[in-house]
Parts: C-alpha cells; sequence; structure tokens
C-alpha cells in the first residue's frame, strides 16, 4: 500500500538496523553517515559502523549504530509529482 | 538480502572490490539494473567492498562504465567454484566416481553367508538349499528374498523346528534351531526309588508295583516293575507312576567357642617370577609376613607350540594377615553352627519337596563345653520315583 502511494516504508530494528521499502537511491555513504533519497525526501542518518548490507532496486537494508535520523527536504504530499519515477 | 546464506553459498557469490570516484553512484545504477549487492563496505574514499552473485557480477559492465569504476574480484566463495575447480582436476573426479561406484557395487552383493545353530551336514544341506535358489556369494542383494529363503529352508530340511533369516548390510545369517526328540529309553522300564523314604502315596499308571504306601525303601530301589503284571501276560512295559515318600535329610556343623579370625592389614608385598623355558628369576620382595596370604597373575609374553609359555611373567602378591582368636558365646557359637548344618541339610532338598518338618538336636554343654554341635534333620514330601531302564538278568 505504502509503494503504491509512493512513499517510502522503514523498519527501524532499535537503532541497530534499518530495512527501507521503496527509496531512489544513495546520495553518500560513509562508515559515519549514510544519506538515502525517496519519493517523499531524503533521510539522513549518522552514527558509527554504518554499513549497507544489502541494497536492491526496492529495499536498502543498513546497520550500524544509529545515532541521529534526520528527514530533509520532505514534502506535505509525497505522492504529488514522485510517482512512477525510476531510480537513477 | 541479509548475510550470505547455505543458497548463496551453493549458488557462489564473489566479493569484489569497486573503485571509482562516485562508489555511490555505482550501487544506485546497480540497484537500478536490478543487480543485488549485499555487504556494501566502504574501504576509503572512492573504495569498497560488495557481495554479488555469479550472475550479478557478469551483468556489472555496462553500470562500471557508466559510473566510472573498476571492479576487481577479492574473493570467490561457494559450491559453484568448488565443483568448477573439481572439474578441472578430471582424474580427481574420474576416482571419485569410481571409488563411489565402487563402494556402491561392493555394497549391493552378498559378501558373507552365515549359517547358525547347525550342524555340518545340515549347514552343508542349507547352503545347497540357498544355492538352489540362487543365492549364493556375490549375489545382488536385492535378489535375496528372506521369506522365501526361510519358506524354502523349512520345507526341505524337515529336521528344523526353527528358521530365521536376515539380511544385514553384506551378510545373510540363516540361523536354525533342530527338532529335539525327547528322548524314550528303549526296552522295558522301571521305577526305583530317588533316596531313601518311606512310600505315602502311590498312584500305578503301568506296570507292576513291587512296593506299597507304608514301605521304607531305600535309594535305587524297585518300586513298579516294568511289566504287564499277572493278568496280562508279563510282557515288559515302561512302568508308569506317581510315587511320593517321606524323606529325611539330616546336616551336621561343630563350631568351636574359640576361633582364629584372620582379617588382611592392608600391607601387600609383590613379587615377580620371570619364568622363561623352565628357568625362574624371581624379582621384588616377599614382605617376610608372620601370616600371609597370596593372589597370583601371570601373563604369558611369548606362547610355546604346545599351548604353555615360553616366556612368562608371574605376579606373586602377599597380604600381610592379623590373627586374632575370639571368643564366641555359647549363644553365637549356637547360631552360627545351626545356620551352617541347615544349608548342608538343605543342599539336598528339591526345588518342588515340601518341607514337613525341621527338627534339631544340640550338644550336652557337659558334654562339649568347648564347642557347640547341632545336628538339624530335616523330613520332607516329594516325589520319589525315577524311570530306570531295566537290567537284564
Amino acid at each position: 500500500m505504502d509503494i503504491a502511494l509512493n512513499m517510502p516504508r522503514m523498519n527501524f530494528e532499535g537503532n541497530a538496523r534499518l530495512v527501507l521499502d521503496n527509496h531512489r537511491g544513495l546520495v553518500e555513504y560513509t562508515p559515519s553517515h549514510l544519506q538515502i533519497d525517496t519519493p517523499a525526501g531524503q533521510i539522513d542518518i549518522t552514527g558509527k559502523r554504518l554499513r549497507i548490507r544489502g541494497i536492491s532496486r526496492d529495499q536498502i537494508v543498513a546497520d550500524g549504530w544509529f545515532d541521529r535520523v534526520e528527514f530533509s527536504g520532505w514534502v506535505g504530499n509525497a505522492t504529488a509529482g514522485s510517482a512512477g519515477q525510476e531510480a537513477p | 538480502m541479509a548475510g550470505a546464506g547455505l543458497w548463496d553459498w551453493l549458488r557462489g557469490y564473489v566479493i569484489i572490490r569497486i573503485e571509482g570516484r562516485a562508489p555511490a553512484r555505482f550501487v544506485n545504477m546497480a540497484a537500478a539494473y536490478r543487480i543485488e549487492l549485499a555487504d556494501v563496505t566502504m574501504l576509503g574514499p572512492g573504495m569498497m567492498l560488495v557481495r554479488t552473485s555469479v550472475d550479478g557480477f557478469r551483468r556489472l559492465g555496462p553500470v562500471l562504465r557508466a559510473s566510472g569504476c573498476r571492479a576487481a574480484i577479492e574473493e570467490r566463495v561457494g559450491a559453484a567454484f568448488i565443483v568448477a575447480r573439481l572439474l578441472r582436476r578430471r582424474f580427481l573426479v574420474l576416482g571419485a566416481v569410481l571409488f563411489l561406484a565402487v563402494l556402491y557395487g561392493s555394497s549391493s552383493v552378498l559378501w558373507t553367508i552365515e549359517v547358525v545353530g547347525a550342524e555340518p551336514p545340515e549347514r552343508a544341506q542349507i547352503l545347497q538349499v540357498l544355492q538352489g535358489m540362487g543365492v549364493r556369494r556375490w549375489t545382488m542383494r536385492h535378489r535375496v528374498d528372506c521369506d522365501a529363503i526361510r519358506r524354502e529352508v523349512t520345507r526341505s530340511l524337515l529336521q528344523l523346528a526353527w528358521v530365521g533369516v536376515e539380511l544385514r548390510g553384506t551378510m545373510l545369517t540363516v540361523r536354525v534351531v533342530p527338532k529335539v526328540a525327547p528322548e524314550v529309553p528303549e526296552g522295558p522300564v522301571d521305577i526305583a526309588a530317588s533316596a531313601d523314604a518311606v512310600i505315602t502315596r502311590l498312584i500305578l499308571l503301568a506296570g507292576d508295583a513291587v512296593a506299597r504306601e507304608g514301605d521304607t525303601v531305600v535309594r535305587g530301589q524297585i518300586i513298579v516293575r516294568g511289566r504287564a503284571g499277572p493278568g496280562a501276560g508279563d510282557r515288559p512295559v515302561h512302568a508308569r507312576a506317581l510315587v511320593q515318600g517321606r524323606v529325611w535329610r539330616a546336616g551336621q556343623a561343630r563350631i568351636p567357642l574359640t576361633i582364629e579370625q584372620r582379617l588382611r592389614t592392608g600391607r601387600t608385598a609383590d613379587q615377580y617370577v620371570l619364568r622363561l623355558a623352565g628357568a625362574e628369576l624371581h624379582l621384588g620382595r616377599t614382605g617376610r609376613f608372620e601370616a600371609y596370604d597370596t593372589e597370583q597373575f601371570s601373563k604369558t609374553l611369548v606362547p610355546g607350540r604346545d599351548g604353555g609359555s615360553l616366556v612368562e611373567v608371574i605376579r606373586i602378591r602377599r597380604h600381610e594377615l592379623s590373627v586374632e582368636l575370639i571368643q564366641l558365646s555359647r549363644e553365637q557359637a549356637y547360631a552360627a553352627a545351626r545356620d551352617c548344618a541347615l544349608s548342608t541339610a538343605m543342599s539336598d532338598v528339591p526345588a518342588e519337596a515340601r518341607v514337613v518338618m525341621i527338627s534339631e538336636e544340640v550338644s550336652d554343654q557337659s558334654l562339649m563345653p568347648d564347642a557347640v554341635d547341632v545336628r538339624i534333620v530335616i523330613e520332607t514330601l516329594e516325589e520319589i520315583g525315577v524311570q530306570q531302564v531295566q537290567q537284564l538278568r
């Protein structure tokens, strides 16, 4: 349902693991900073020993020690103008 | 998408190092091309390690070109690569296949046929029956029908009471139990007394009774003669009768009031004797105990031709004993003597005998002041008739 609405779906397991569905790719990736683009905006994760455990067209699984999660550039209606866009 | 599992290992995967100006772009493009990447680890600026399937690695070319990155294989992991390496070593594969074929072939045939419980002539007959059924060494196991063998052996050898056939691994075991015919003595048979007794009951089934109820008989005395009797032509028969008699058995024991008790002190001395072709070499110490008992263990190092020992080592262990004189009361001596006499008397009583009375006699203190003497007499009712082949007269 979330993917049909073109909204990212995030599933955190504590502050150690994130499963993110419906992403639009990595923007930046270092062991201390992970920036992921989604149809609704960007997600910034800062922490330690960050690692991409797996990445496919629809899903990213990341783990490590998450200190802070920020949402930047999110629009009020995320479905507007973003449906049907492909990852770069 | 998590860590490498069994399925990933079976299919095989590669760990590759990606170098370039925009590794994140490489990851995004690989995802867009539906190439799954796992364990993406940054090693430094512009350098990372990723894990992907063999198929994914083959399709990485356009992604690398478009992202301006280079890839180098760090490690190949999984069964697919192991198989590929093995397939390059043809003789190894050939040897393994040959080994498996020989192992399978050799475990599919009968190696041993064992016949248990049969005498040599019967054993030969059983093997002959098996051969007739096509069961011999090197016969394929799937051709062996245990039920059919059991039926055929039972049918062919009438002297067998039971036949069991078991196929375990490469061994066929035929277990047989021969019929045992009851032993019937030849010629006329008498009934004789098995013990000195007074006959209390006599039920005659066949033969001619020569003793009556109330008679005293001694062991071996004929009670029923093996003949048909005066009115039936006096022909020889197998005498049969139920003969019950009253039997007395005695046991006696004497226990002195002063007895010697010998107990091991715990001190031991080992002596070794090396026996070499009749000559003996003594080693170790004897202990020089005043009183001792010995235990002896021997070990044959070189067996001789006659079944004896050519070279033998014997260990003699001496246990020191302390000897004490113990004074018993008359009651203690009586109890010990009674137990001893009773067990002596009971040792001859048959299991099926019924004990009617136990009487005892104890020695008089004035006649025997240093010991207690007890005599036990057990009276039983029991079957005293035993069959006995008639002696030729």
